[in-house]
């Protein structure tokens, strides 16, 4: 009994030795400013700008975000920097977004930083990564007045939604996935700053770490297709030359599969099948018709294969492969898997392309 | 409690006592070790557990010719007074060893991602109060706190599932993409995630219905691999070759993974429910530590787990450096190996002795 005794003397001893008041030591949470977006500039190639936001929750306040800007080689080092200025003890621990400016990505920089934050143990990988066209600063300096706050309203921008499915919101684990990945190379979202609002603009793609070019949002659509996304919403497209028929399809399913045959001549199969119903319409063509629907979906069928046919042969000029083709020949390679052979074979690649297009229901009008 | 020599442990006792000492901090850096292989991982777990059901086979022959000893007993009833007590001493360092490298690692894991900002020391002698505690009530306290345990922490298996949904399944194949070196490297390095089960050569004399021990162990062995082989495939889907082999702790990866609405840092209280899994074995070791010491002082005495704790103290604030800590624990693994297959040559002296007496 005696030890049980003194165990419980202890745990209380230790419970209680939250409550000391002593500074220093670990901060309690009103002490905390808790970074939720961070914002990385270039400056050269040591040196970058790092600018961060934290929640001001006291209501006394008369603004709700605080911004800290610093220059710096290092980012605990820049943590530190912003301790200085900030009147709490920063932490990373609630980041959600981190923005870099095209620039930063387009000299590298990105991926190293990147890794970082994802040896941190205080940062979780599931943190969002992005592209800004121009500065990151800028995007966190601007006032969003129509917003709860900066902090909420970045962070709530990233969060999937139906509509914005073209972007892939790439996580700080996908980013570091995509970029390891010998199979496939690393998409990112791509978003400027417009009429003082943030768009999300497209797609930036990447090839050994570095930032190349940006793809837009239609692009972007086909891409997710590809990776194999099965939850989607409305497509548009435009059926003919002269911009005469258009549709709009609200899909329901859709099933991508993606099989590449023969090491030596690679020969890419991609059979896509799409189920949705026919959201707008505008053209010649009867809706009430049956013929007219079969030939529809013909149409729409041969439209999207052009479509993913202009954008693997994009990839394959740009030497990008964002959707990872090959994996299905590493299921049956012996040896380790480099880019040199995802970047050989996508050289040598041919594409046939099988899209299967299902109109379940045409709308509630005839 | 019962401390006595008695057939104290049922079948439910040694199934959860065989699995929850298995895992431990292995488990969380399991992918990892495995890394060599690159994707060919996910089904080593089997392999393992094939060996480890073999190699248990020796041990619980050996225990049921001698159904009322531990392997203390044995070793003094076999090699003679001064072999026996020798070799006793050094199981006892190696007990002592593993109890701290066990402590060690998980406590350097909670300052690494819990609490960077504070020293371990109050954790440490908490952490060791604790287990002399669950220790103090024998084998069969030590067995219901594995049943307790493995309620507590199985459950956390569920979190695997938005790795798995986010994986690619794809990287399952192919099976056999390592060379022979490659799989030697990792058998080493990995195999240390399985051993545990070991120690049933010292708890066998409290078994109640010994010749049902083999199946028994069997089920606690196949439990745990069920586990590893869950985390393997989850692991192998969800992460590349380079995150396999750079990240340290993959399972923690997998719980940021988690998209809950009501609680976000999934990594953290898995770490702290860890604790349970690390008290058992660790628990374990301390016992084995115990009965060691009272074979070697031919006294049957509760002080012992005390001396045996202090020791464990000292051990683990010893004035030498992090590395060579980690080598001598690293080291100390691998000595868990060699004493893995230490029984068959056990049974051969056993054998060679019954025809001499014939």
């Amino acid at each position: 009994m005696t030890v049980s005794r003194f165990i419980i003397a202890i745990s209380i001893l230790l419970v209680l030795s939250g409550c000391t008041t002593k500074q220093g030591l670990q901060p309690s949470l009103e002490n905390l400013g808790l970074i939720s977006v961070a914002g990385f500039d270039y400056i050269d190639n040591d040196n970058m700008r790092m600018t961060v936001i934290m929640p001001q929750p006291a209501l006394e306040a008369e603004k709700h975000t605080q911004v800290i800007t610093v220059n710096t080689d290092m980012l605990h080092k820049g943590l530190v920097d912003i301790s200085s200025r900030a009147d709490k003890t920063v932490s990373l621990k609630q980041l959600r977004v981190v923005l870099f400016s095209e620039e930063f990505a387009r000299q590298g920089q990105m991926k190293e930083m990147v890794e970082y934050l994802f040896k941190d143990a205080d940062v979780r990988s599931s943190v969002f990564v992005a592209i800004v066209k121009e500065s990151a600063e800028e995007m966190l300096r601007m006032e969003y007045p129509d917003k709860q706050n900066t902090s909420s309203y970045i962070n709530n921008l990233f969060q999937q939604r139906q509509y914005t499915f073209f972007s892939p919101f790439t996580t700080i684990h996908e980013f570091v996935y995509d970029e390891t990945d010998p199979i496939r190379d690393t998409i990112a979202p791509y978003v400027e700053l417009k009429d003082e609002v943030i768009h999300i603009e497209g797609l930036a793609m990447f090839s050994n770490g570095k930032m190349e070019t940006t793809f837009s949002k239609h692009e972007g659509k086909i891409i997710q297709i590809l990776r194999g996304r099965e939850k989607l919403s409305v497509f548009a497209l435009t059926l003919d030359d002269e911009g005469n028929e258009k549709v709009a399809l609200e899909f329901v399913k859709s099933k991508a599969k993606v099989k590449t045959e023969n090491i030596n001549s690679p020969k890419v199969i991609l059979n896509l099948k799409f189920e949705g119903t026919l959201s707008e319409y505008e053209g010649d063509k009867d809706l009430a018709n049956k013929k007219d629907i079969k030939n529809l979906e013909k149409e729409v069928s041969k439209k999207i294969e052009k479509e993913i046919r202009n954008l693997l042969e994009k990839c394959k000029e740009l030497e990008i492969e964002p959707i990872g083709m090959f994996e299905t020949l590493r299921m049956r390679y012996k040896g380790d898997w480099t880019t040199d052979l995802t970047k050989e074979l996508l050289e040598k690649a041919e594409f046939e392309i099988n899209v299967e297009t299902n109109l379940t229901s045409i709308g509630a009008l005839k | 409690m019962d401390v006595s020599k008695k057939k104290i442990l049922n079948g439910y006792h040694v199934v959860f006592l065989v699995q929850n000492i298995m895992v431990g901090m292995g488990l969380l850096s399991m992918n990892n070790s495995l890394s060599p292989l690159g994707y060919s991982q996910w089904w080593v777990p089997i392999l393992f557990g094939v060996i480890a059901n073999l190699t248990i086979i020796p041990m619980i022959w050996l225990n049921l010719q001698y159904k009322d000893d531990d392997l203390f007993d044995i070793h003094e009833k076999l090699l003679g007074k001064w072999m026996g007590k020798s070799l006793n001493f050094i199981l006892l360092l190696y007990a002592i060893i593993l109890f701290s490298a066990v402590i060690d690692s998980y406590l350097e894991l909670i300052q690494i991602s819990i609490l960077p900002e504070r020293s371990i020391n109050g954790h440490l002698i908490f952490f060791i109060l604790i287990t002399v505690f669950i220790v103090k009530g024998g084998i069969k306290s030590l067995a219901r706190f594995c049943i307790l345990t493995f309620f507590l922490t199985g459950w956390m298996a569920y979190f695997l599932r938005w790795g798995m949904e986010s994986g690619e399944i794809r990287h399952l194949l192919p099976l056999f993409n390592f060379t022979g070196k490659e799989f030697l490297e990792a058998t080493k390095s990995g195999y240390n995630s399985i051993v545990g089960y070991e120690l049933i050569m010292f708890f066998f004399p409290y078994i109640r219905k010994p010749e049902k021990a083999f199946k028994h162990s069997s089920i606690g062995i196949w439990l745990t691999v069920f586990f590893y082989l869950m985390v393997g495939i989850v692991g192998v889907m969800y992460f590349t070759e380079w995150q396999l082999e750079h990240i340290l702790f993959p399972v923690l990866k997998l719980f940021q993974a988690v998209d809950l609405s009501f609680v976000e840092r999934i990594d953290k209280i898995g770490i702290t429910l860890w604790v349970f899994l690390i008290l058992t074995t660790a628990g374990a070791y301390l016992w084995v530590a115990k009965k060691g010491l009272d074979s070697l002082r031919n006294k049957n005495s509760q002080y012992h787990i005390y001396a045996v704790a202090i020791l464990t103290y000292v051990v683990i604030n010893l004035p030498i450096s992090q590395i060579i800590r980690k080598t001598f624990y690293e080291r100390t693994f691998y000595f868990s190996y060699g004493f893995i297959l230490w029984p068959i040559l056990l049974c051969l002296v056993h054998l060679v002795r019954r025809r001499k007496m014939r």
